[in-house]
């Protein structure tokens, strides 16, 4: 049986349906994460687990625990869970030394003050704050705080460590090196993780598996590879990456930009994949280590995206040809496009 | 221009509290320290003193739970008639002091509706409760202050991420050990703040402990300060109470240096992100019982005083019970057509329109000087206008007469009796104030001119008429009304330096009082309280600002 069940969950305030039957099996030391845009009610689920905010229907199960159950009426207190939490706000008590803060949980829990003492400082080791201890958070910089907020998360070696978007107060730089040591102190410890964000390189790059949602509902559950290569959905091949859509009787087509290779007239010796769209090169970004393409078609605007630079100048006609590509039984809508 | 600065503030503040610090220490023209022997060592003096001390912190301990608690229960919580209590509260900052406790001397003293309510009931002759004395004077500080309280935690309490306290929820704290281990020490700078500023206000309120003090000898330093000013048995009576002052103004200030002190690096800087929204706390069954407690609680300090004045004005004569027959508007008619409301009304606004504008004429000009012009003299400019937050009206007072009392040199005559005075005094008292509100709005400016790096010296003055005062008119205009709506209500220091000819509204209501004219200084009261709430409204509506009042 997995670790952590989400079983038909619904969630409603008033008249508004926020959350609609999600289900989500874990498994013990997986890395979840919940991508999909604001509103989509990621927080809610989060919140829900946390014990925060209880479900309109369904059941959620902890390490073998009914925590929660519609029908058979149960509801265990969050502080009863054994989890950990990572707000994006930080949250880290104002009044309270790095080691005061960290230490809260254990306090609470009434560990004699050696352990207590043990345990917070091996936290910070793992966190890189043991000599900031004594500090307050005022005296520290976004990134240490929520390197404070994580020890805490982690001090009490909970059952599931929660994050709701934690490097979103976060500058760029900050957020890949915070992006790393979260997975790092995730594989050190092997402490199951629930991370919401909205942030889909975030997602691929963190996660054992990702839960695409849109307005309440589930897209696709799978691994980040299965997300991007094989998205079921025109919503999550938008979401996650970028795709180029051709209709096709009443179905859709999708093709990744890196799909694809551009075959020059004349140019004998490539061989043509198992697709192929004429395309006239309409205009050209440079982006460093990429470069994009957009080809006009009859299908519309395709664009191309290759690590060299392509020996084509714009206005030149090419044979655009793939292997790869995805099947989407729905129809595409303008504003998927 | 620093010149004319210097010599403003040298003449209206700076002085006066020179003079009454020497006069404190003189006795027959030689130094000694005479007169602060008998203000200590004078049973009446340290008495007055003691009673100060217990009036101001017992009402500032209850004022500060009863005001936190209004606060959470109306931030915090799923209470019940959230929004009547808070109005309730609001509205309270519309009575005077000093008309409240007026208000409930009509209700809780010896001939007051409760006890006259308890002897139709019973037959008895006995009174049951009397508002006069120590009882008294605490319960009406504690009304007033907690609305104050209120109106500061309630600010925090909104302020508080509730993701603060969540993290405390995941961990398993109960609710008890969150308040106590998060909430309150998150908070603890702000209420100790809050504490310090009722407990100064209230240290050096006057009008409160002489309506319900003198009746029964019951004095404050305040009061007791106006008793001896006034016997001129004793030989140095106006020594004595200089001295006395100065304890007073040494109490405040050490007070405030000691909150300054204390909060030093204390004030958590909250990092905020997108906050979470708190989700109030449900009180289940005690929702609604809660909501009609604290209704009640905001009744008392707001629809009770007012109910008990304006029933009073509207009765034809004091005492009888108020009712149809009884009804009457003749008070009113009384009380418009008296050469003294006539002269005080007149007196009131005359000072308040003046008084406003010479004080934020002043204020404008130092904080010119002291933060856009960097004058070399900012230093003392600014700590000389920044006295008087810590001078009490009282003390203001003394200094005001001690140091105008005599003619002025050269031009030969007194202007004490004039209602120049009175000018003087509000001026000196208020323009720390405009100072305050008009230099932080310059302050900011100017950092931002700074990081344009366009301020040199000779662009100084088209910078101010071009770029800087139309950005501040704002907090012009706001200072302005900040000034005008206490001024035109004061009671402090009009009470010791008005003269005959020279009445303002709040000491023509002492007078009526005083006269045993009830039902006039009731109608004069609803009248000063309705024309404070209504530029109140004006002002909130114009400059978006809440809660001006003073
Ligand atoms: N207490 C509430 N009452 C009513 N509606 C709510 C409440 N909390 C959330 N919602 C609504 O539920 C929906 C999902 O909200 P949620 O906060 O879970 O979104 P999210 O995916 O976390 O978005 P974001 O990326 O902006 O944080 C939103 O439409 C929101 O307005
Ligand atoms: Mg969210």
């Amino acid at each position: 049986m997995s670790y952590i069940e989400l079983k038909n969950i619904s969630k409603s305030f008033g008249e508004k349906e926020v959350i609609k039957n999600f289900d989500l099996s874990i498994d013990r030391g997986e890395f979840i994460s919940l991508l999909g845009p604001s509103g989509c009610g990621k927080t809610t689920l989060l919140r829900m687990v946390a014990g925060f905010i209880d479900p309109t229907e369904g059941e959620i199960i902890i390490d073998g625990k009914t925590v929660f159950s519609s029908e058979k009426n149960i509801y265990v207190k969050t502080g009863k869970r054994n989890l950990g939490m990572v707000f994006q706000s930080y949250a880290v008590w104002p009044h309270m030394t790095v080691y005061e803060n960290v230490a809260y949980p254990l306090k609470i829990k009434k560990l004699p003050n050696e352990e207590q003492r043990e345990r917070t400082m091996a936290i910070l080791r793992q966190v890189g704050l043991e000599n900031r201890e004594k500090d307050y958070p005022w005296s520290l910089s976004g990134g240490q705080q929520q390197r404070v907020a994580l020890a805490r998360g982690l001090v009490m070696e909970p059952s599931v460590l929660l994050l709701d978007e934690p490097l979103s107060n976060l500058d760029v730089q900050l957020r890949q090196k915070m992006k790393e040591e979260i997975m790092d102190i995730q594989k050190r410890t092997g402490v199951t993780v629930i991370y919401v964000t909205h942030d889909q390189s975030e997602a691929l790059q963190m996660s054992d598996r990702i839960v695409v949602l849109s307005n309440g509902n589930t897209e696709q559950i799978g691994t980040p590879e299965e997300i991007y290569h094989q998205p079921r959905t025109i919503f999550t091949a938008n979401f996650v990456g970028r795709m180029n859509f051709i209709r096709k009787d009443g179905r859709t087509i999708g093709i990744r930009p890196e799909y694809i290779s551009v075959i020059r007239p004349g140019d004998t010796e490539a061989k043509p994949g198992s697709h192929s769209i004429k395309g006239n090169l309409g205009r050209y970004i440079f982006e460093g280590s990429r470069n994009e393409y957009f080809f006009d078609t009859e299908k519309g605007e395709i664009s191309v995206e290759t690590p060299n630079a392509l020996p084509l100048s714009v206005g030149e006609d090419a044979l655009l040809s793939w292997d790869r590509q995805v099947d989407f039984e729905e129809e595409m809508h303008e504003v998927d496009a | 221009m620093v010149l004319l600065a210097a010599l403003l503030l040298a003449v209206l503040i700076g002085y006066p509290v020179f003079i009454i610090i020497i006069r404190s220490f003189t006795l027959d023209g030689a130094l000694s320290l005479e007169n602060y022997k008998e203000a200590f060592f004078d049973s009446s003096n340290y008495k007055a003193l003691m009673h100060s001390l217990i009036v101001s912190a017992s009402s500032t301990v209850l004022a500060t739970i009863i005001g936190c608690g209004a606060a959470y229960f109306t931030v915090r919580t799923d209470m019940a008639f959230k929004k009547l209590v808070h109005s309730l509260f609001l509205f309270n900052f519309f009575i005077p002091p000093f008309i409240m406790a007026m208000a409930w001397r009509q209700i809780l003293g010896p001939v007051g509706t409760v006890n006259k309510l308890y002897q139709a009931l019973t037959g008895s002759t006995d009174t049951i409760i009397n508002i006069y004395g120590q009882g008294g004077i605490i319960l009406v500080f504690t009304l007033s202050s907690s609305a104050m309280v209120y109106m500061v935690m309630r600010s925090n309490f909104e302020k508080i991420q509730s993701s603060l306290e969540e993290a405390a929820v995941i961990t398993g704290a109960s609710p008890f050990q969150i308040f106590k281990d998060i909430v309150m020490p998150v908070l603890k700078p702000s209420i100790f703040s809050a504490m310090i500023l009722v407990f100064v206000a209230n240290m050096s309120n006057y009008g409160v402990p002489s309506v319900l003090g003198f009746h029964v000898s019951y004095y404050t330093l305040t009061t007791r300060i106006r008793q001896v000013l006034e016997d001129f048995s004793m030989a140095n009576n106006m020594e004595v109470a200089a001295s006395l002052s100065t304890v007073l103004v040494i109490i405040t200030v050490l007070t405030l240096t000691a909150k300054d002190r204390m909060l030093k690096g204390k004030e958590f800087t909250l990092i905020t992100g997108k906050s979470e929204k708190a989700a109030p706390n449900e009180l289940g069954r005690w929702r609604i019982p809660m909501g009609i407690v604290w209704s009640l609680y905001g009744m008392a300090i707001s629809f009770c005083p007012i109910l008990s004045i304006l029933a009073t004005s509207l009765t034809k004569a004091y005492g009888l019970p108020f009712s149809i027959e009884n009804f009457s508007l003749k008070n009113y008619a009384t009380v418009l057509n008296m050469p003294l409301f006539q002269r005080a009304m007149q007196n009131s606004l005359f000072l308040a329109f003046t008084a406003a504008f010479i004080s934020v004429a002043i204020g404008f000009l130092v904080a010119y000087l002291c933060v856009m012009a960097r004058s070399k003299a900012s230093g003392i400019l600014e700590f000389v206008i920044s006295m008087p937050a810590a001078i009490p009206g009282t003390v203001m007072a003394i200094a005001i007469i001690l140091a105008w009392l005599r003619p002025i040199p050269v031009l030969g005559f007194s202007i004490y009796n004039t209602i120049w005075i009175i000018l003087i005094a509000y001026v000196a008292n208020y323009t720390t104030q405009a100072f305050r509100t008009i230099s932080g709005s310059m302050y900011q400016i100017n950092r931002s001119l700074e990081e344009a790096a366009v301020i040199s010296g000779a662009e100084l003055p088209k910078i101010m008429t071009s770029i800087v005062i139309p950005l501040i008119k704002e907090s012009i205009g706001t200072s302005w009304f900040l000034i005008f709506i206490p001024c035109l209500r004061e009671l402090t220091l009009s009470i010791f330096l008005w003269s005959s000819g020279n009445e303002t509204l709040a000491t023509a209501i002492f007078t009526l009082q005083d006269a045993g004219n009830y039902t006039a200084s009731c109608a004069l009261s609803v009248l000063i309280i309705a024309m404070i709430a209504a530029v109140n409204i004006f002002v909130g509506k114009v400059f978006h600002i809440k809660g001006t009042v003073g």
